[in-house]
Protein backbone atom coordinates (compact mmCIF):
# COMPACT_ATOMS: atom_id res chain seq x y z
CA UNK A 1 0.00 0.00 0.00
CA UNK A 2 2.62 2.70 0.26
CA UNK A 3 3.42 3.01 -3.15
CA UNK A 4 -0.42 4.35 -3.54
CA UNK A 5 -0.97 6.56 -0.61
CA UNK A 6 -2.05 10.07 -2.01
CA UNK A 7 -0.50 12.61 0.47
CA UNK A 8 -3.66 13.83 1.27
CA UNK A 9 -4.96 10.97 2.70
CA UNK A 10 -1.81 10.93 4.72
CA UNK A 11 -2.25 14.05 5.92
CA UNK A 12 -5.92 13.48 7.68
CA UNK A 13 -4.54 10.93 9.26
CA UNK A 14 -1.82 12.56 10.39
CA UNK A 15 -4.21 15.27 12.02
CA UNK A 16 -6.34 12.89 13.49
CA UNK A 17 -3.31 11.17 14.87
CA UNK A 18 -2.27 13.99 16.49
CA UNK A 19 -5.22 14.91 17.96
CA UNK A 20 -6.11 11.34 19.44
CA UNK A 21 -2.57 11.49 20.75
CA UNK A 22 -3.10 14.74 22.16
CA UNK A 23 -6.79 13.66 23.73
CA UNK A 24 -4.56 10.56 25.84
CA UNK A 25 -3.56 11.10 29.37
CA UNK A 26 -0.73 13.02 29.74
CA UNK A 27 2.44 11.00 31.11
CA UNK A 28 3.65 11.86 34.29
CA UNK A 29 7.20 12.03 32.79
CA UNK A 30 6.32 14.58 30.03
CA UNK A 31 5.07 16.73 32.78
CA UNK A 32 8.17 16.20 35.00
CA UNK A 33 10.68 17.30 31.79
CA UNK A 34 9.26 21.09 32.87
CA UNK A 35 10.44 20.28 36.22
CA UNK A 36 13.51 20.00 35.59
CA UNK A 37 14.32 23.06 33.28
CA UNK A 38 15.07 24.95 36.63
CA UNK A 39 15.28 22.19 39.64
CA UNK A 40 17.85 20.18 37.57
CA UNK A 41 17.68 17.09 34.47
CA UNK A 42 16.86 14.46 36.49
CA UNK A 43 15.44 16.78 39.27
CA UNK A 44 19.42 17.37 40.96
CA UNK A 45 19.26 20.93 40.93
CA UNK A 46 22.91 23.15 39.94
CA UNK A 47 21.78 26.28 41.51
CA UNK A 48 19.92 25.97 44.84
CA UNK A 49 16.70 25.00 44.53
CA UNK A 50 15.00 22.44 45.92
CA UNK A 51 16.36 18.89 44.30
CA UNK A 52 13.11 16.57 43.16
CA UNK A 53 15.32 13.25 44.11
CA UNK A 54 14.63 11.31 47.52
CA UNK A 55 11.43 12.85 48.43
CA UNK A 56 8.00 10.29 49.04
CA UNK A 57 5.57 10.73 46.83
CA UNK A 58 2.77 12.16 49.59
CA UNK A 59 5.24 14.68 50.47
CA UNK A 60 5.57 16.14 46.73
CA UNK A 61 1.63 15.80 46.02
CA UNK A 62 0.85 17.62 49.53
CA UNK A 63 3.20 20.49 48.35
CA UNK A 64 2.05 21.11 44.91
CA UNK A 65 -1.65 20.47 46.30
CA UNK A 66 -0.85 23.13 48.98
CA UNK A 67 0.62 25.50 46.20
CA UNK A 68 -1.81 24.96 44.01
CA UNK A 69 -4.47 26.11 46.70
CA UNK A 70 -2.32 28.64 47.85
CA UNK A 71 -2.47 27.29 51.30
CA UNK A 72 1.65 27.36 50.79
CA UNK A 73 2.74 30.56 49.29
CA UNK A 74 5.51 30.46 46.85
CA UNK A 75 6.10 33.21 44.03
CA UNK A 76 5.59 31.24 40.56
CA UNK A 77 4.80 27.58 41.99
CA UNK A 78 1.38 28.49 42.76
CA UNK A 79 0.22 29.72 39.22
CA UNK A 80 2.16 26.81 37.92
CA UNK A 81 0.90 24.09 40.29
CA UNK A 82 -2.98 25.53 38.88
CA UNK A 83 -1.69 24.16 35.50
CA UNK A 84 -2.01 20.62 36.77
CA UNK A 85 -4.72 18.79 37.80
CA UNK A 86 -5.23 16.65 41.35
CA UNK A 87 -4.77 13.55 39.37
CA UNK A 88 -2.09 15.25 37.22
CA UNK A 89 -0.14 15.65 40.00
CA UNK A 90 -0.77 12.41 41.82
CA UNK A 91 0.40 10.59 38.96
CA UNK A 92 3.86 13.49 38.71
CA UNK A 93 4.53 13.27 42.20
CA UNK A 94 4.58 9.48 42.24
CA UNK A 95 6.95 9.60 38.89
CA UNK A 96 8.91 12.05 40.86
CA UNK A 97 9.40 9.73 43.97
CA UNK A 98 10.87 6.96 41.85
CA UNK A 99 13.90 9.39 40.45
CA UNK A 100 17.19 8.42 41.94
CA UNK B 1 -8.68 1.67 7.60
CA UNK B 2 -9.39 0.97 10.90
CA UNK B 3 -10.26 3.23 13.48
CA UNK B 4 -8.31 1.55 16.13
CA UNK B 5 -5.51 3.49 18.03
CA UNK B 6 -2.98 0.80 17.59
CA UNK B 7 -4.02 0.55 13.39
CA UNK B 8 -3.83 4.59 13.57
CA UNK B 9 -0.68 4.27 15.46
CA UNK B 10 0.98 2.30 13.19
CA UNK B 11 -0.12 4.18 9.78
CA UNK B 12 1.37 7.25 11.35
CA UNK B 13 4.77 5.69 11.69
CA UNK B 14 4.78 4.21 8.12
CA UNK B 15 2.93 7.84 6.93
CA UNK B 16 5.93 9.43 8.16
CA UNK B 17 8.40 8.36 6.83
CA UNK B 18 6.33 7.27 3.57
CA UNK B 19 6.18 11.55 3.20
CA UNK B 20 9.67 11.94 2.83
CA UNK B 21 10.27 9.56 0.82
CA UNK B 22 7.22 7.12 -0.65
CA UNK B 23 9.48 4.73 -0.11
CA UNK B 24 9.67 2.12 3.40
CA UNK B 25 12.45 0.34 2.57
CA UNK B 26 14.82 2.96 4.15
CA UNK B 27 12.42 3.62 7.38
CA UNK B 28 12.51 -0.24 8.06
CA UNK B 29 15.68 -0.68 10.09
CA UNK B 30 15.42 2.21 12.31
CA UNK B 31 12.14 0.22 13.10
CA UNK B 32 13.52 -2.90 13.23
CA UNK B 33 15.93 -2.19 15.43
CA UNK B 34 13.95 -0.28 17.80
CA UNK B 35 16.73 1.68 18.96
CA UNK B 36 18.56 2.29 16.27
CA UNK B 37 18.45 5.66 13.78
CA UNK B 38 19.80 9.11 13.24
CA UNK B 39 19.01 12.42 14.27
CA UNK B 40 20.19 15.78 12.87
CA UNK B 41 19.66 18.95 14.77
CA UNK B 42 20.03 22.46 13.70
CA UNK B 43 20.72 24.99 16.24
CA UNK B 44 22.67 24.71 18.88
CA UNK B 45 20.51 27.49 21.35
CA UNK B 46 18.37 26.34 23.98
CA UNK B 47 15.80 24.60 22.13
CA UNK B 48 18.61 22.64 19.93
CA UNK B 49 20.77 21.80 22.20
CA UNK B 50 18.53 20.73 24.64
CA UNK B 51 16.49 18.44 22.10
CA UNK B 52 20.00 16.72 21.19
CA UNK B 53 20.65 16.24 24.90
CA UNK B 54 16.78 14.45 25.30
CA UNK B 55 16.96 12.65 22.44
CA UNK B 56 20.20 10.74 24.02
CA UNK B 57 18.69 10.58 27.09
CA UNK B 58 16.01 9.30 25.83
CA UNK B 59 17.28 6.93 23.99
CA UNK B 60 20.82 6.03 24.52
CA UNK B 61 21.00 4.06 21.03
CA UNK B 62 20.42 6.84 18.72
CA UNK B 63 22.85 8.51 16.84
CA UNK B 64 22.27 12.71 17.32
CA UNK B 65 24.13 15.14 15.77
CA UNK B 66 23.98 18.30 16.37
CA UNK B 67 25.00 21.03 13.14
CA UNK B 68 25.89 24.65 14.68
CA UNK B 69 27.85 27.40 13.01
CA UNK B 70 29.36 29.36 16.20
CA UNK B 71 31.86 27.91 18.21
CA UNK B 72 30.02 28.95 21.43
CA UNK B 73 26.65 29.93 22.72
CA UNK B 74 26.12 33.60 23.49
CA UNK B 75 22.47 33.56 25.04
CA UNK B 76 20.04 36.16 24.13
CA UNK B 77 18.80 35.62 28.08
CA UNK B 78 21.10 38.00 30.47
CA UNK B 79 22.39 40.27 27.54
CA UNK B 80 20.36 43.05 28.92
CA UNK B 81 22.67 42.26 32.63
CA UNK B 82 25.44 42.91 30.47
CA UNK B 83 24.81 46.20 29.07
CA UNK B 84 23.38 47.37 32.75
CA UNK B 85 27.03 46.14 33.83
CA UNK B 86 26.08 43.60 36.26
CA UNK B 87 27.32 40.86 33.93
CA UNK B 88 30.24 40.68 31.35
CA UNK B 89 29.64 38.81 27.97
CA UNK B 90 31.79 36.05 29.39
CA UNK B 91 29.73 35.30 31.99
CA UNK B 92 26.64 34.81 29.71
CA UNK B 93 29.20 32.53 26.67
CA UNK B 94 29.07 28.64 26.99
CA UNK B 95 30.53 25.98 25.42
CA UNK B 96 28.42 22.95 24.07
CA UNK B 97 31.20 20.32 24.68
CA UNK B 98 28.95 19.00 27.72
CA UNK B 99 26.38 17.56 25.05
CA UNK B 100 29.11 15.65 23.88
CA UNK B 101 31.24 13.97 26.72
CA UNK B 102 28.38 13.58 28.85
CA UNK B 103 25.70 12.84 26.80
CA UNK B 104 27.53 11.38 22.87
CA UNK B 105 25.92 14.00 20.87
CA UNK B 106 28.18 14.68 17.88
CA UNK B 107 29.05 18.29 17.55
CA UNK B 108 29.58 19.60 13.59
CA UNK B 109 30.90 23.39 13.46
CA UNK B 110 28.97 24.40 10.16
CA UNK B 111 26.10 26.19 8.90
CA UNK B 112 23.24 24.32 7.62
CA UNK B 113 21.95 25.36 4.25
CA UNK B 114 19.80 23.57 2.61
CA UNK B 115 17.22 20.72 3.27
CA UNK B 116 16.37 17.67 0.82
CA UNK B 117 13.36 15.91 2.75
CA UNK B 118 13.40 13.60 0.07
CA UNK B 119 16.49 11.90 0.32
CA UNK B 120 16.29 13.23 3.61
CA UNK B 121 20.00 14.89 4.04
CA UNK B 122 21.22 18.35 5.21
CA UNK B 123 23.83 20.29 3.68
CA UNK B 124 25.90 22.12 5.11
CA UNK B 125 28.07 25.42 3.60
CA UNK B 126 31.01 23.72 3.48
CA UNK B 127 29.46 21.03 0.86
CA UNK B 128 29.44 18.19 3.60
CA UNK B 129 25.92 16.01 3.51
CA UNK B 130 24.42 14.59 6.85
CA UNK B 131 21.51 11.70 6.64
CA UNK B 132 19.12 11.90 8.93
CA UNK B 133 15.58 9.90 9.91
CA UNK B 134 14.41 12.49 11.63
CA UNK B 135 15.53 15.98 11.92
CA UNK B 136 14.94 18.75 14.06
CA UNK B 137 15.83 23.24 13.26
CA UNK B 138 15.93 25.47 15.61
CA UNK B 139 17.16 28.06 13.97
CA UNK B 140 15.88 31.13 16.35
CA UNK B 141 15.57 34.30 14.08
CA UNK B 142 16.77 36.31 11.58
CA UNK B 143 16.68 40.10 11.72
CA UNK B 144 14.52 41.23 8.56
CA UNK B 145 17.06 44.52 7.63
CA UNK B 146 15.35 46.41 4.72
CA UNK B 147 11.79 45.58 6.36
CA UNK B 148 11.92 49.48 7.91
CA UNK B 149 13.95 52.24 6.01
CA UNK B 150 17.15 52.73 6.51
CA UNK B 151 17.68 49.79 8.89
CA UNK B 152 20.80 47.38 7.40
CA UNK B 153 23.63 45.46 8.32
CA UNK B 154 25.48 48.32 7.79
CA UNK B 155 23.46 50.52 10.36
CA UNK B 156 23.69 48.14 12.73
CA UNK B 157 26.89 48.59 13.00
CA UNK B 158 25.78 52.34 14.35
CA UNK B 159 22.77 51.81 15.64
CA UNK B 160 22.93 48.31 17.31
CA UNK B 161 19.86 45.73 17.77
CA UNK B 162 21.78 43.37 20.21
CA UNK B 163 18.65 41.16 19.53
CA UNK B 164 21.55 38.66 19.24
CA UNK B 165 23.59 38.37 22.07
CA UNK B 166 27.36 38.63 21.00
CA UNK B 167 29.11 41.92 19.15
CA UNK B 168 26.04 43.57 19.02
CA UNK B 169 25.56 43.51 23.06
CA UNK B 170 29.45 44.60 23.07
CA UNK B 171 28.71 47.66 20.52
CA UNK B 172 25.48 48.70 22.27
CA UNK B 173 27.29 48.31 25.69
CA UNK B 174 30.57 50.45 24.74
CA UNK B 175 27.77 53.39 23.02
CA UNK B 176 26.53 53.48 26.68
CA UNK B 177 29.84 53.76 28.55
CA UNK B 178 30.74 56.72 26.17
CA UNK B 179 27.77 58.39 26.10
CA UNK B 180 27.61 61.45 27.90
CA UNK B 181 25.74 62.48 31.54
CA UNK B 182 22.42 64.35 30.58
CA UNK B 183 21.86 61.97 27.19
CA UNK B 184 18.76 60.19 26.10
CA UNK B 185 18.79 56.55 25.21
CA UNK B 186 16.38 55.42 22.59
CA UNK B 187 15.13 51.77 22.66
CA UNK B 188 12.60 51.28 19.53
CA UNK B 189 10.22 48.01 20.19
CA UNK B 190 9.03 46.15 17.74
CA UNK B 191 5.31 44.90 16.90
CA UNK B 192 4.23 41.38 17.63
CA UNK B 193 5.33 38.84 17.36
CA UNK B 194 9.17 39.07 18.27
CA UNK B 195 11.85 37.33 20.40
CA UNK B 196 11.66 37.69 24.21
CA UNK B 197 8.58 39.31 24.47
CA UNK B 198 9.67 41.42 27.98
CA UNK B 199 13.00 41.93 26.49
CA UNK B 200 13.18 45.53 25.72
CA UNK B 201 11.43 46.61 28.86
CA UNK B 202 13.93 44.41 31.29
CA UNK B 203 16.55 46.10 28.67
CA UNK B 204 14.88 49.72 29.63
CA UNK B 205 15.29 48.66 32.94
CA UNK B 206 18.87 47.45 33.24
CA UNK B 207 20.23 50.17 30.95
CA UNK B 208 18.12 52.83 33.80
CA UNK B 209 20.29 50.81 36.32
CA UNK B 210 23.39 51.87 35.13
CA UNK B 211 22.81 55.10 33.89
CA UNK B 212 20.73 55.99 37.46
CA UNK B 213 24.76 54.85 38.73
CA UNK B 214 26.82 56.13 36.75
CA UNK B 215 25.18 59.11 34.19
CA UNK B 216 22.03 60.00 36.60
CA UNK B 217 21.04 62.94 34.46
CA UNK B 218 20.28 60.65 31.22
CA UNK B 219 16.90 59.21 30.37
CA UNK B 220 15.49 56.42 28.56
CA UNK B 221 12.41 56.84 25.68
CA UNK B 222 11.16 53.56 24.54
CA UNK B 223 9.19 54.19 21.27
CA UNK B 224 6.93 50.91 20.89
CA UNK B 225 5.14 50.18 17.88
CA UNK B 226 2.93 48.51 19.96
CA UNK B 227 -0.38 49.45 22.13
CA UNK B 228 0.30 47.65 24.80
CA UNK B 229 3.64 45.08 25.89
CA UNK B 230 4.35 42.05 28.14
CA UNK B 231 4.21 42.34 31.94
CA UNK B 232 3.54 46.04 31.18
CA UNK B 233 1.87 47.04 34.82
CA UNK B 234 4.89 45.25 36.84
CA UNK B 235 7.27 47.15 34.84
CA UNK B 236 5.81 50.24 34.55
CA UNK B 237 5.22 50.07 38.72
CA UNK B 238 9.18 49.29 38.80
CA UNK B 239 10.21 51.91 36.90
CA UNK B 240 8.15 54.01 39.34
CA UNK B 241 10.14 52.67 42.27
CA UNK B 242 13.50 52.28 40.91
CA UNK B 243 14.18 55.16 38.46
CA UNK B 244 11.41 57.53 39.07
CA UNK B 245 10.79 60.16 36.24
CA UNK B 246 14.13 57.88 33.68
CA UNK B 247 11.75 55.78 31.51
CA UNK B 248 9.43 57.39 29.53
CA UNK B 249 7.33 54.60 27.16
CA UNK B 250 5.47 55.90 23.83
CA UNK B 251 2.72 53.57 22.89
CA UNK B 252 2.51 52.99 18.66
CA UNK B 253 -0.69 55.38 18.71
CA UNK B 254 1.20 58.01 20.21
CA UNK B 255 4.26 58.46 18.09
CA UNK B 256 5.89 55.32 18.96
CA UNK B 257 6.05 53.82 15.80
CA UNK B 258 9.62 53.87 13.88
CA UNK B 259 8.77 54.62 9.49
CA UNK B 260 12.78 55.35 9.19
CA UNK B 261 16.15 54.95 11.04
CA UNK B 262 18.89 57.85 9.61
CA UNK B 263 21.88 55.44 11.69
CA UNK B 264 24.34 58.06 10.76
CA UNK B 265 22.53 60.56 12.89
CA UNK B 266 21.06 58.55 15.44
CA UNK B 267 17.48 59.96 14.12
CA UNK B 268 14.45 57.85 14.18
CA UNK B 269 11.85 58.75 12.14
CA UNK B 270 7.87 58.49 13.22
CA UNK B 271 4.56 59.93 12.32
CA UNK B 272 4.93 62.65 15.32
CA UNK B 273 8.65 63.97 14.20
CA UNK B 274 12.23 62.63 14.17
CA UNK B 275 13.76 61.57 17.40
CA UNK B 276 17.23 61.66 18.18
CA UNK B 277 19.31 59.89 20.72
CA UNK B 278 22.65 60.16 22.32
CA UNK B 279 22.50 55.79 22.10
CA UNK B 280 19.85 54.46 19.94
CA UNK B 281 19.16 50.88 20.14
CA UNK B 282 15.92 49.89 16.87
CA UNK B 283 14.74 46.28 17.71
CA UNK B 284 13.72 45.78 13.97
CA UNK B 285 11.47 43.26 13.02
CA UNK B 286 11.75 39.84 12.48
CA UNK B 287 11.31 36.04 11.24
CA UNK B 288 12.34 32.68 11.55
CA UNK B 289 16.11 31.93 11.10
CA UNK B 290 17.82 31.67 7.83
CA UNK B 291 17.54 27.60 7.24
CA UNK B 292 13.99 27.61 7.97
CA UNK B 293 13.34 29.94 4.88
CA UNK B 294 15.82 28.43 3.30
CA UNK B 295 14.21 24.97 3.38
CA UNK B 296 10.73 25.76 3.09
CA UNK B 297 10.06 25.13 6.96
CA UNK B 298 8.16 28.96 7.20
CA UNK B 299 5.06 30.27 5.62
CA UNK B 300 5.19 33.72 3.75
CA UNK B 301 4.65 35.73 7.15
CA UNK B 302 8.26 34.55 8.37
CA UNK B 303 7.49 31.82 10.62
CA UNK B 304 7.38 28.01 10.65
CA UNK B 305 3.96 25.99 11.41
CA UNK B 306 4.16 23.20 13.18
CA UNK B 307 1.83 20.22 14.73
CA UNK B 308 1.69 21.27 18.18
CA UNK B 309 1.67 17.67 19.73
CA UNK B 310 5.04 16.42 17.87
CA UNK B 311 6.12 19.95 16.66
CA UNK B 312 6.44 18.40 13.18
CA UNK B 313 6.46 21.30 10.50
CA UNK B 314 3.04 21.22 8.51
CA UNK B 315 4.85 22.14 5.42
CA UNK B 316 8.24 19.61 5.28
CA UNK B 317 7.68 15.99 6.61
CA UNK B 318 10.04 13.79 8.64
CA UNK B 319 11.43 17.54 9.95
CA UNK B 320 10.44 18.84 13.23
CA UNK B 321 10.97 22.82 14.16
CA UNK B 322 10.97 24.52 17.77
CA UNK B 323 11.82 27.61 19.66
CA UNK B 324 11.26 30.90 18.37
CA UNK B 325 10.70 30.92 14.84
CA UNK B 326 7.47 28.66 15.07
CA UNK B 327 3.75 29.50 15.99
CA UNK B 328 3.59 28.14 18.95
CA UNK B 329 0.10 29.39 19.65
CA UNK B 330 -0.59 30.82 22.93
CA UNK B 331 3.67 30.20 24.21
CA UNK B 332 5.61 33.01 23.77
CA UNK B 333 9.24 33.32 22.08
CA UNK B 334 11.49 32.45 25.04
CA UNK B 335 14.42 30.04 25.90
CA UNK B 336 12.08 28.35 28.86
CA UNK B 337 9.56 27.88 25.91
CA UNK B 338 12.64 26.43 23.53
CA UNK B 339 13.34 24.45 26.27
CA UNK B 340 10.27 23.06 26.93
CA UNK B 341 9.29 22.08 22.97
CA UNK B 342 12.60 20.47 22.91
CA UNK B 343 11.87 18.01 25.41
CA UNK B 344 8.58 17.22 23.89
CA UNK B 345 10.09 17.26 20.03
CA UNK B 346 12.80 14.92 21.34
CA UNK B 347 9.98 12.47 23.02
CA UNK B 348 8.33 12.37 19.89
CA UNK B 349 11.03 11.92 17.32
CA UNK B 350 12.34 9.32 19.52
CA UNK B 351 8.65 7.36 19.65
CA UNK B 352 7.97 8.25 15.85
CA UNK B 353 11.77 6.16 15.48
CA UNK B 354 10.31 3.78 18.03
CA UNK B 355 7.31 2.75 15.75
CA UNK B 356 5.02 4.58 18.60
CA UNK B 357 2.69 7.92 18.21
CA UNK B 358 3.94 11.26 19.93
CA UNK B 359 2.62 11.48 23.54
CA UNK B 360 0.61 13.80 24.36
CA UNK B 361 2.04 17.17 25.83
CA UNK B 362 2.71 19.35 28.31
CA UNK B 363 4.52 22.35 28.21
CA UNK B 364 5.80 25.25 30.27
CA UNK B 365 7.28 28.59 30.38
CA UNK B 366 8.43 31.01 32.74
CA UNK B 367 10.39 34.35 31.78
CA UNK B 368 11.83 36.21 35.09
CA UNK B 369 13.01 40.02 34.05
CA UNK B 370 14.59 42.37 36.29
CA UNK B 371 13.64 45.36 37.39
CA UNK B 372 16.96 45.95 39.32
CA UNK B 373 19.25 43.74 40.13
CA UNK B 374 17.15 43.51 43.38
CA UNK B 375 13.68 43.26 42.03
CA UNK B 376 12.76 40.08 39.30
CA UNK B 377 9.30 40.34 38.30
CA UNK B 378 7.94 37.09 35.68
CA UNK B 379 5.18 35.47 33.63
CA UNK B 380 4.62 31.68 33.42
CA UNK B 381 2.24 29.40 31.98
CA UNK B 382 1.43 25.94 31.54
CA UNK B 383 0.33 24.70 28.01
CA UNK B 384 -1.35 21.98 26.77
CA UNK B 385 -2.05 21.11 23.04
CA UNK B 386 -5.54 21.11 21.43
CA UNK B 387 -7.10 20.76 18.23
CA UNK B 388 -6.47 24.60 18.19
CA UNK B 389 -3.07 24.39 18.73
CA UNK B 390 -1.35 24.85 21.59
CA UNK B 391 -3.50 26.53 24.35
CA UNK B 392 -2.76 28.08 28.14
CA UNK B 393 -4.64 25.64 30.76
CA UNK B 394 -7.39 27.73 32.34
CA UNK B 395 -6.88 29.90 35.50
CA UNK B 396 -3.43 28.64 35.44
CA UNK B 397 -0.05 31.01 35.21
CA UNK B 398 0.17 34.42 34.85
CA UNK B 399 2.40 37.17 36.22
CA UNK B 400 3.82 38.03 39.96
CA UNK B 401 1.79 40.39 41.67
CA UNK B 402 0.77 44.09 41.18
CA UNK B 403 1.63 44.66 44.73
CA UNK B 404 4.60 42.77 45.99
CA UNK B 405 6.66 43.41 49.69
CA UNK B 406 10.39 44.19 48.75
CA UNK B 407 11.31 40.67 49.86
CA UNK B 408 9.36 39.20 47.01
CA UNK B 409 10.69 41.43 44.15
CA UNK B 410 14.34 40.06 46.16
CA UNK B 411 13.25 36.76 46.09
CA UNK B 412 12.42 36.80 42.16
CA UNK B 413 15.75 38.61 41.51
CA UNK B 414 17.06 35.30 43.61
CA UNK B 415 15.24 33.08 41.07
CA UNK B 416 15.98 34.99 37.85
CA UNK B 417 19.53 34.06 38.43
CA UNK B 418 18.57 30.28 39.46
CA UNK B 419 16.53 29.98 36.61
CA UNK B 420 19.58 31.21 34.20
CA UNK B 421 21.97 28.83 35.78
CA UNK B 422 19.28 26.01 35.67
CA UNK B 423 18.38 25.94 32.20
CA UNK B 424 22.14 26.92 30.97
CA UNK B 425 22.45 22.95 32.72
CA UNK B 426 19.56 21.52 31.30
CA UNK B 427 20.38 22.45 27.39
CA UNK B 428 24.12 22.37 27.27
CA UNK B 429 25.29 20.12 30.43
Amino acid sequence: MWTYIKPTALAACLILSAGAAAADAIKPETMARNCFTCHGTGGHPVNGLAPLVGIDAKAIETSMIDFRSDRRQATIMNRIARGLSEAEIAALAQYLSTLK
Amino acid sequence: MSRSRETRRKFLIGAGAALGTLAYGRFAPAIAQGAAGRIVVIGGGFGGATAAKYARLLNPGLDVTLVERDPSYVTCPFSNMVLGGTRTLADITHERSGLARNHGVKLVQGEAVGIDAGSRQVRLASGQTLPYDRLLVAPGIDIRFGAVEGYDEAAAELVPHAWKAGPQTTLLRRQLEAMEDGGTVIIAAPANPFRCPPGPYERASMIAHYLKTHKPRSKVLILDAKENFSKQGLFQGGWEAEYPGMIEWVSGSAGGKVSRVDARNRTLATEFGAQKGAVVNFIPPQQAGRIAIAAGLADDKGWCPVDPVSFESKQVPGVHVIGDAIYAGAMPKSGTAANSQAKIAAAAMVNLLGGKAADAPMLANTCYSLVSPDYGISVTGIYVATAEGIKEVPNSGGVSPARAAAAIRKQEAVYTDAWYKGIVADSLA
